[in-house]
C-alpha cells in the first residue's frame, strides 16, 4: 500500500508521544490528588481551566490526544487483520 | 497474489506459555490502553467545556474507588508500553554514533533521563509547576 510508510512513521511518532508524555499527565490529572502524592490537584477545574487558555497547553492535548489514537489503533490493526484471517480461513 | 496453502496456525493461548510472551502481549495491550486514555482526555476536554459541574463530575467518577483501581492497573500497563518503547529503541534502530552501534541498554539509559527531563518540562510547562 502507497501510504504504508507514512503511516508507520506515525505509529513510530505516536510511540514517542505516548511514551514520554502520557504516564506523567495521567499521573498527574488521574493519580497525584486521589494519592495525596502532590501538594496542589492539577487536575481541579479551577486550575485546569487557567491552564487550558494557554496556547501551549492546547498544542499539547492536541499533539498527546492525537499521537495516542493513532498509536493505539494502529496497534489494533494487526490484531484485527488475524481476527478476519482466522475467521475467513475457518469458513472457507 | 494467492493466500496461503496451508494457513500457519497459532495455538490460543501461545501468549501464556512463557513471561516472554506475555510480557510482549502486556505491551502490545499498553498501546491499545494508550488510544482509551486518548478518549478519555478527549471526554475530559469536553466536560472542561460543558461546564464547572460537567467536568467536576467526569472526574469525581474517575476517582471513586472501582474506576481508580481500574484506573491504576491500566496505567500500569502505560508505564510498561513506555518503558519496552525505550528499550526498542536501541533494538529496533541501533543507533551509531561512535565505530559500533550503542548496546541497547546505554540507549535505554538515555531514553530514561531524557522522559524524565521531558516529564519535568510538562510538569512546569503545562501544569504550570509544583
Amino acid at each position: 500500500m502507497l501510504l504504508e510508510p507514512v503511516f508507520w512513521s506515525l505509529f513510530s511518532l505516536g510511540g514517542f508521544i505516548t511514551a514520554f508524555l502520557f504516564p506523567v499527565t495521567l499521573f498527574l490529572l488521574f493519580f497525584a490528588a486521589p494519592f495525596h502524592l502532590w501538594p496542589t490537584d492539577p487536575a481541579v477545574y479551577s486550575t485546569f481551566v487557567g491552564h487550558w487558555k494557554e496556547p501551549l497547553v492546547r498544542l499539547f492535548f492536541f499533539v498527546l490526544i492525537g499521537g495516542s489514537l493513532f498509536h493505539g489503533t494502529h496497534r489494533w490493526m494487526p490484531a484485527s487483520k488475524a481476527v478476519r484471517r482466522k475467521r475467513s480461513s475457518t469458513s472457507s | 497474489m494467492t493466500g496461503r496453502e496451508y494457513a500457519w496456525k497459532r495455538r490460543p493461548g501461545w501468549w501464556l506459555r512463557n513471561r516472554r510472551y506475555l510480557m510482549f502481549q502486556l505491551r502490545e495491550a499498553g498501546g491499545v490502553v494508550c488510544a482509551l486514555y486518548g478518549l478519555v482526555l478527549l471526554n475530559m476536554l469536553v466536560q472542561l467545556r460543558a461546564g464547572e459541574s460537567a467536568y467536576a463530575a467526569f472526574l469525581n467518577l474517575l476517582r471513586t474507588p472501582p474506576v481508580l483501581y481500574l484506573n491504576i492497573v491500566l496505567f500500569a500497563l502505560v508505564v510498561w508500553h513506555a518503558l519496552t518503547w525505550f528499550m526498542l529503541i536501541g533494538k529496533a534502530q541501533p543507533i551509531q554514533f561512535t565505530r559500533q552501534p550503542l548496546p541497547w541498554k546505554v540507549v535505554f539509559g538515555i531514553n530514561v533521563l531524557l522522559w524524565l527531563g521531558v516529564s519535568g518540562a510538562v510538569v512546569y510547562l503545562i501544569f504550570g509547576g509544583i
